[in-house]
């Protein structure tokens, strides 16, 4: 809503609902409207303010570099120290732009540092991950700043897959689809939990849900790419089967929603997903895309529903190039999977002749 | 009363104590996809995925052991696919969006087939004239489709013809010349979007079709532009620098009179790289880095701020 005078009616139709129990901090309400008022942002913003803490970190790595941080462990280990704590305490003191698109700066180049000093002090390679994971972990906790709180979230799971990829413990990569896509789905069937669990647990429901988004796509992207990440395929399975649970687990909101009562329409309703969806049983990356796709826009999250589409048409394409199949059978694959969802185009449109738009 | 959203709901429900079962019934009912959404965007997944797919499939099955083929029968298969989808995009009447989606078809097919005719007689897979003549024969179709994927194709293929030329034919243009000319067909085309869809607005262009030419466009001037900066100057460089800065200087114009912050977003981040590139031509020692990271902070900043101040005055 744009105009605060617009939620008072609307504070009274809760209040209607949930009867004299429910209460609410007007001023608090009013504070965080100003708050909001004066930070909205939208996703052209976000994405900028992104790129410019990219290039700066990019410039202060230059400057550092020239100045030869590189050829002192200790240096950069504090150094590093320095600039990770004064980002928090900047976030925590202060609530202004600067100071965020600052701190985001300074505290990707202290992450960066602590990383390079901990590996120039020939510290094992899975104690510094694991020393990485934990700064950022405890910075999620300290401080909700939208931005800064994603950059942790994309870093704990950056350093899960250098783990993963520094043992050549591929297989375990499954694993790591797997626990993201299940903490996306929670992450989006629990919404109201999030919002009503506290300020701290409210405010980082944005960053961590988008957060998980691309966290979950990192780990397909491996997957799918078997010269990035050689395994073997046998195994796909255990990812494919988590997504396809889950989507199997969505379409009993998604009947419900579309007003599906009767039995035997559920039951072929079920068959006909998992029909669909068991060709995508080796093709972990085409059903996580997919469950990307179809759990944002279940909850009206147009980001992700973007960043779905486009990486369920990269993973299709990527995984027909890659299949070690001759052109004919891929041919015959692609066509008969093409005429199956015309059809179930054909019998949607009869079935419910409607002309709204999404 | 404005509709409830998201952040509102987020607000109250930080500020009270309001049950978790009341806020997830508002989110299923104000903000979560509801039945005409999902069967609208079903309809929209089954339909592409379906099209997509089923073209792929007979590319691929005309790929497959091409060799054991006749050559005049590879072509005619191709071209009677093309006249088979092209005719039923002229005779499906019921609904314009298939058929818009048909001629898209039936102008990928056109590529494939004449991808085949390069193949019978070696004309080389990259050759320009390749792309040339996927441009020329699809035309009229993406003149008539008036659909923006359709056109976004056709412009990625029009791009593709003048870097192909340039590399292979016209060895003796320049760098720049070549991003000047990309410039100009691309602005050519965004400026026909935007008057298309300001005087003829059943016709209009989608928002993601005209802001994926302006960035493109950018990204253009950004790599032009800072190229020239470490380069001796030469005049195409400054004619670059004038057009980037005219069509700049129109682009903030007209932003600010539709409203719209991503035109200000990435012509100003556009400037602010150029400005770097600048400064990194002045001096590559380790304080100019220094101030290069302080320059990009606070013109950022300067920048996101400008922006949500715009944003909340239109939204007002």
């Amino acid at each position: 809503m744009d105009n605060i005078k617009d939620i008072e009616p609307f504070l009274d139709t809760i209040g209607a609902v949930e009867g004299s129990a429910f209460s609410f901090d007007e001023n608090a309400i009013k504070a965080e409207y100003a708050k909001q008022h004066k930070r909205r942002s939208n996703l052209v913003i976000k994405v900028l303010s992104i790129f410019g803490i990219l290039f700066a970190t990019f410039a202060f790595f230059g400057f550092l570099a020239i100045l030869g941080i590189y050829e002192s462990e200790l240096g950069m280990l504090l150094l590093g120290s320095i600039l990770i704590v004064l980002s928090l305490l900047l976030n925590i003191k202060f609530d202004t732009l600067i100071v965020d698109t600052f701190g985001a700066s300074i505290y990707v180049l202290g992450i960066a540092l602590v990383s390079f000093g901990l590996i120039s002090f020939e510290l094992h390679e899975d104690l510094t991950t694991f020393l990485i994971i934990t700064i950022a972990l405890c910075s999620l906790f300290v401080v909700q700043n939208y931005i800064l709180s994603f950059i942790s979230i994309l870093i704990i799971a950056s350093g899960f897959l250098v783990f993963i990829f520094s043992k050549d413990l591929f297989e375990l990569l499954h694993f790591y689809t797997a626990f993201y896509a299940l903490a996306l789905a929670y992450c989006s069937f629990n919404e109201p939990q999030f919002f009503t669990s506290g300020l701290k647990v409210s405010k980082i429901y944005g960053p961590l849900r988008i957060g998980l988004i691309f966290s979950l796509l990192f780990g397909l992207v491996a997957v799918g790419n078997y010269r990035l990440a050689p395994m073997s395929q046998n195994l796909n399975w255990i990812s494919s089967l988590v997504h396809i649970s889950i989507i199997l687990y969505l379409v009993g909101p998604i009947t419900k929603t579309l007003g599906v009562d009767s039995k035997n329409t559920k039951i072929w309703i079920y068959t006909l997903t998992c029909l669909t969806l068991l060709p995508t049983l080796f093709a972990p990356s085409i059903s996580g895309a997919l469950l990307i796709v179809l759990l944002s826009f279940r909850v009206n999250h147009k980001t992700g529903l973007g960043i779905g589409i486009v990486a369920l048409v990269y993973f299709v394409i990527q995984y027909y190039y890659d299949l070690n199949l001759t052109l004919l059978v891929k041919s015959i694959l692609l066509f008969s999977s093409g005429v199956i969802f015309v059809l179930f185009y054909l019998f949607l449109i009869k079935k419910a002749p409607t002309n709204e738009k999404v | 009363m404005s509709k409830i959203n998201r952040e509102d709901i987020q607000i109250i429900s930080r500020c009270s104590n309001w049950s978790e079962k009341g806020v997830s019934k508002t989110l299923g009912d104000a903000v979560y996809a509801n039945k005409p959404s999902w069967l609208a965007f079903l309809r929209l997944l089954f339909l592409g995925i379906g099209v997509s797919f089923t073209v792929a499939g007979i590319i691929f099955f005309f790929a497959y052991n091409w060799a054991d083929l006749n050559k005049f029968v590879k072509l005619g298969l191709m071209e009677g696919l093309v006249l088979l989808v092209s005719l039923g995009a002229v005779f499906f009447r019921a609904n314009p969006l298939i058929r818009k989606i048909l001629l898209t078809a039936a102008a990928v097919l056109v590529g494939a087939s004449l991808a085949v005719f390069g193949q019978i007689y070696q004309t080389g897979a990259n050759a320009y004239d390749f792309f040339l003549a996927w441009v020329l024969f699809v035309t009229i179709w993406v003149c008539i489709a008036r659909f923006a994927p359709l056109w976004v194709i056709y412009i990625a293929l029009i791009n593709t013809t003048v870097f192909l030329y340039a590399d292979q034919v016209a060895n003796d243009w320049s760098e720049l010349f070549v991003i000047n000319l990309l410039f100009i067909i691309n602005l050519f085309f965004l400026v026909g979007f935007l008057l298309i869809s300001k005087f003829n607005p059943e016709r209009r262009f989608p928002t993601w079709s005209t802001h994926l030419l302006a960035l493109a466009i950018s990204v253009l001037g950004t790599l032009g532009v800072s190229m020239g900066i470490f380069e001796d100057p030469e005049p195409l460089f400054w004619a670059l620098l004038i057009l980037t800065g005219v069509t700049y200087g129109f682009g903030i114009w007209f932003a600010l009179r539709a409203h719209n912050t991503f035109y200000l977003a990435i012509i100003c981040f556009s400037i602010i790289l150029i400005i770097c590139a600048l400064l990194l031509r002045a001096s590559d020692g380790a304080g100019m880095f220094f101030i290069i990271g302080l320059f990009i902070i606070g013109s950022v900043t300067v920048l996101i701020k400008i922006l949500m101040e715009l944003q909340r005055k239109w939204t007002t």
